[in-house]
């Protein structure tokens, strides 16, 4: 066991939305993913515009959400520095191995909801 | 990981100066008598709150009793058809509104400050407020049960059902007035699990050492904080429509009875999972303890738990799956409705894993058997979600037995038997003699066998068309037996009830003074032994189970050798410690027991129920003097810097007070900004929402055109002057001891441009024509101008106290919490009034 004195007088406190928005990143990407495709396909629809519009849509939105969160996955230590987590901080490992175990689920759900796209009509 | 203690240097020393823990005791004591009533100590209200939830679970388990006795045959008689409607929406409402959510946030209330050897959660006397209001509110919205004034429109309420045409009388407004306040009570109990659990950790607790129950409620609270806004729309909107006319859910007039679907399953949804995932997270604190090993896989609980809860905000059209909506949309939150399934069995294979890997065999007691039928009962609940989230199967089965049978697996499996496996858990916590194995063994087989007998043959119910909230029912058609069956077991499951409480009624002896020890060899700090203060000295934390790590800490902390082993501000205090990392920041100075809150928590309660009977001048009167309450209470809370720092052990010098960003005050004033915002996202997707339904309601085609663009614009130069006002206000508070009148002048200046702002929209828009009642656009933007005009009252009311506070010599550039919270809440209020200038004024311009 290391010793408080230590332990405790660091200076360098993680800030609390950086490590946030680094542990939810994938989930964040899902929830803007699945209201975008959600917001489009209704206004899509009301509209009264053909289905194939709202079906591209949903995949071009989840392509690009599905890469967002393999790109920050690539460069998790840059993500994590440019959300002035310091490297060293208590616990940074568990909140690597969170911001992993996170961003596959959301990799995950994306790709479940955008499979719609190929099954079912847009609009009816 | 396990520690020598000769290596660790312990902050203090020991033994402790004689009457140290004298003046502990003395601080800490809970009164007695009448003014128990004003205690706040989370011990104490904890109970209270428990004891009040368990007796709603009571109440409302009656009422089931009452309805399966109903329908134990064909063509019964026991109650009228008036009567069952309006039973089985107070059984449903009392379960989520009342008894789950409750329960919750009182376990929250009761173990989190244990768990975080915190001495207290930072905000007390809010937390006594949240819980004499639901106390009150909850009494009196369920008693409208026995004299026929009880709703009558199912725990969901969905118009056209419930609006006035439909619904005459005040029955379905004790619903909307009562459950939307009791909503602003769960809403003050998350401000505080909130920051408690991310301000008030032990030194060296860092976020990745948060027992499993701490994570689960910290998510517990932030989705109430999203969800329950959603929800407290909705029953603004119902009522104001009800009451006044505006026809938002009225489809002649534009309105769409489906936008109350929409918002009340955005919040209806999550709420499972709220009352779900605090239930997985006791659990998950129990089975390490009966496996006697750490949980396998902490971080994918953790990851389980998050996931969970994004995801069930994804999910509420699946309640919607019949209303049209097109078929892509449903496959949206039909995928999404499988996705939650992975988190769940993350967590259930988790557990698993920990009771085969234990180095002993897995404890079976009483805990550890509620908590294997919780998991064989959810995960039965879990696989029939599974079904329903199939939208061909959906159709099927929407609105049968079937549901009914699913989401009691869900929610008794899930919460139910965790509680029950919590109370004979934590019961030596704060009881002086532990409940009785042997009788607990008959309450879980009773119960278990109870809660299957009656609730799986609903699922063959419901599969054989019978359709849900019927009163009665003809013979013949395959239901007879099944109805018999189910209830038999619901008069099993009562039973295990009633021998719980004779149990608890024998044994239970609560004492705030410390338990009966540490009975289960359990490795987390609510097992240290405490007083009415908590624990001695508050540890520092190096491990996940500190107590099984460091075998020496219980001795440490009780001989005084951690942090703060004493009250050097003379008062109740804790420490404040950084969010992610755990290290300590502050010392927080706390109330302690008062009248003030008591009084606002009772004339809140009564100015909502009498708001229900449209005694108008009496609530008026009543919410007078609940704010009058709030301004007492709030009075004495700003210290101010006056006490310096003080050393908590450790050669560690703390301040004694804290302002701006790094205080908890700031803190729960953020959390509540972020209450409002989502009040107001989900008016605009209301907004929105009524415009793709109707869009010939909207200005210019359907309503008078919108005012001319200079009044947006005075609007907008109205916000600017008095942000920088505020600003100014800001710069100009003096430095302690001085006074001019500079700062209270710029603080006023801001508060009514705020209201000119305010006022100046509702202006602009009655001179155009369009009235509050014509349709549902015109509904829409006169709500804006309430949403917006409650936030203004509320800065009004701060700025004011604020103002108070700088003539009677309590802020300056130091002692300035009061500012900055008023401040804080100014400048989003005036955000939102901006937002909704581009909402209202440029969107239809924009669509046109």
């Amino acid at each position: 066991m290391s010793d408080h004195r230590q332990d405790l007088s660091a200076v360098a406190h993680p800030p609390v939305v950086g490590t946030l928005v680094y542990l939810l990143f994938g989930l964040i990407v899902w929830s803007v993913q699945f209201a975008a495709i959600y917001m489009v396909h209704t206004i899509v629809c009301t509209v009264g515009a053909p289905g194939i519009f709202a079906s591209t849509a949903v995949v071009v939105a989840s392509v690009v959400a599905v890469t967002a969160i393999v790109l920050a996955m690539a460069n998790r230590i840059r993500l994590a520095a440019a959300l002035r987590l310091p490297a060293d901080a208590a616990g940074r490992a568990s909140y690597d191995a969170m911001f992993r175990l996170i961003a596959i689920l959301s990799i995950i759900a994306i790709a479940w909801s955008a499979a719609g796209a190929f099954i079912v009509a847009a609009c009816r | 990981m396990t520690a020598n203690p000769d290596e660790f240097r312990l902050p203090n020393d020991a033994p402790r100066p004689v009457g140290e823990e004298r003046e502990l005791l003395r601080i800490w004591a809970a009164p007695r008598g009448i003014r128990l009533m004003t205690a706040v100590n989370n011990t104490v209200i904890g109970l209270l709150y428990i004891g009040a939830s368990f007796l709603f679970f009571l109440l409302a388990g009656l009422l089931g009793l009452v309805m399966r006795t109903q329908l134990a045959v064909p063509e019964n008689e026991l109650v009228t058809q008036d009567l069952y409607n309006q039973i089985f929406t107070v059984h449903g409402t009392t379960m989520m509104f009342l008894f789950a959510v409750p329960a919750v946030e009182a376990l929250g209330v009761m173990l989190l400050p244990q768990m975080l050897a915190a001495r207290d959660l930072p905000f007390p006397r809010l937390s006594a407020f949240a819980i004499w209001a639901y106390v009150v509110g909850g009494l009196v919205f369920f008693s409208t049960v026995f004299y026929g004034l009880a709703p009558k429109g199912g725990w969901f309420m969905y118009p056209p059902l419930t609006l006035t045409e439909y619904s005459p009388g005040n029955n379905a407004d004790f619903w909307l007035l009562g459950i939307g306040f009791i909503e602003i009570s769960a809403i003050a109990g998350a401000v505080e699990i909130v920051v408690g659990a991310l301000r008030t950790r032990p030194p060296g607790m860092s976020l990745d050492k948060l027992p499993i129950f701490g994570w689960s409620m910290l998510i517990f609270a932030a989705m109430i904080i999203f969800a329950f806004p959603a929800v407290i729309l909705a029953t603004m909107f119902l009522e104001i429509e009800r009451s006044f006319g505006w026809p938002f859910f009225t489809a002649g007039a534009g309105g769409d009875p489906l936008l109350w679907q929409h918002l009340f399953w955005f919040f209806g949804h999550p709420e499972v999972y709220i009352i779900f995932l605090p239930a997985a997270g006791l659990v998950s604190m129990i089975v390490p303890t009966m496996a006697r090993r750490p949980l396998v896989g902490y971080r994918l609980i953790v990851v389980a738990l998050i996931g969970t809860s994004f995801f069930s905000f994804g999910l509420w059209v699946h309640h919607m799956f019949t209303t049209g909506i097109p078929a892509l949309s449903l496959a949206f939150f039909s995928a999404a409705s499988m996705a939650v399934a992975i988190p769940s069995g993350i967590q259930v294979f988790s557990w698993i894993a920990t009771m085969a890997a234990g180095r002993e065999r897995f404890r079976i007691n009483t805990p550890s058997l509620f908590v294997l039928g919780f998991v064989f009962i959810f995960t039965v609940g879990g696989l029939t979600g599974i079904m329903v989230a199939l939208v061909p199967l959906d159709f099927q089965v929407h609105d049968t037995y079937f549901v009914v049978a699913h989401f009691h697996y869900v929610l008794i499996g899930g919460m139910v038997f965790p509680l029950f496996a919590t109370f004979y858990y934590w019961a030596p916590m704060i009881s002086r003699t532990m409940l009785s194995e042997t009788v607990g063994r008959w309450v879980f087989w009773l119960m278990f066998i109870g809660f299957n007998v009656a609730f799986f043959p609903m699922h063959l119910t419901g599969l054989r068309g019978m359709p849900r909230r019927v009163w009665t029912y003809p013979g013949g058609l395959g239901w007879d037996a099944l109805n018999m069956v189910s209830t038999v077991g619901a008069y099993m499951l009562a039973a295990g009830v009633l021998l719980f409480l004779i149990d608890l009624l024998r044994r239970f002896r609560p004492s705030v003074a410390g338990g009966s020890g540490n009975p289960w060899d359990a490795g987390t700090l609510e097992w240290l032994p405490g007083d009415v203060y908590s624990t001695r000295s508050i540890p520092y934390v190096t491990s996940r189970e500190p107590l099984w790590d460091r075998p020496t800490l219980a001795r440490e902390v009780e001989e005084g050798r951690h942090f703060l082993p004493n009250a050097p501000t003379g008062g109740r205090e804790t420490i404040v410690t950084s969010a992610v990392e755990g290290k300590p920041q502050y010392i927080i100075q706390m109330p302690g027991p008062g009248w003030a809150h008591v009084v606002a928590a009772f004339f809140t309660a009564a100015t909502f129920l009498l708001l229900t009977i449209k005694l108008v001048v009496p609530a008026i009167l009543c919410a007078v003097v609940a704010v009058g309450g709030c301004l007492v209470w709030g009075w004495s809370l700003d210290h101010g810097p006056g006490k310096g720092s003080v050393d908590i052990g450790g050669g560690i010098k703390l301040a004694t007070y804290a302002a701006g960003p790094s205080s908890h005050s700031w803190w729960a004033m953020v959390v509540l900004i972020l209450v409002a915002s989502s009040l107001y996202i989900a008016y605009v997707f209301s907004y929105l929402y009524l415009w793709t339904v109707s869009p010939e309601v909207w200005s210019p085609a359907g309503s008078p055109a919108l005012p001319a663009l200079g009044w947006p614009i005075a609007v907008v130069a109205l916000l600017v002057v008095g942000t920088l006002a505020m600003f100014a206000g800001d710069r100009a508070l003096p430095a302690p001891g001085e006074r001019d009148l500079w700062a209270p002048l710029l603080l006023a200046l801001g508060s009514l441009c705020l209201i000119g702002a305010v006022a100046v929209d509702l202006a602009a828009h009655w001179a155009s024509g369009l009235g509050p009642t014509e349709n549902a656009y015109g509904a829409m933007v006169y709500m804006s101008i309430a949403l917006n005009g409650q936030l203004v009252f509320a800065v009004f009311i701060l700025i004011g106290f604020a103002i108070a506070r700088y003539f009677a010599g309590k802020l300056d550039r130091d002692r300035r919490v009061s500012f900055d919270n008023g401040a804080l809440l100014y400048y989003y209020t005036a955000a939102q009034v901006a937002v909704g200038l581009f909402l209202i004024h440029g969107f239809p311009r924009a669509v046109s």
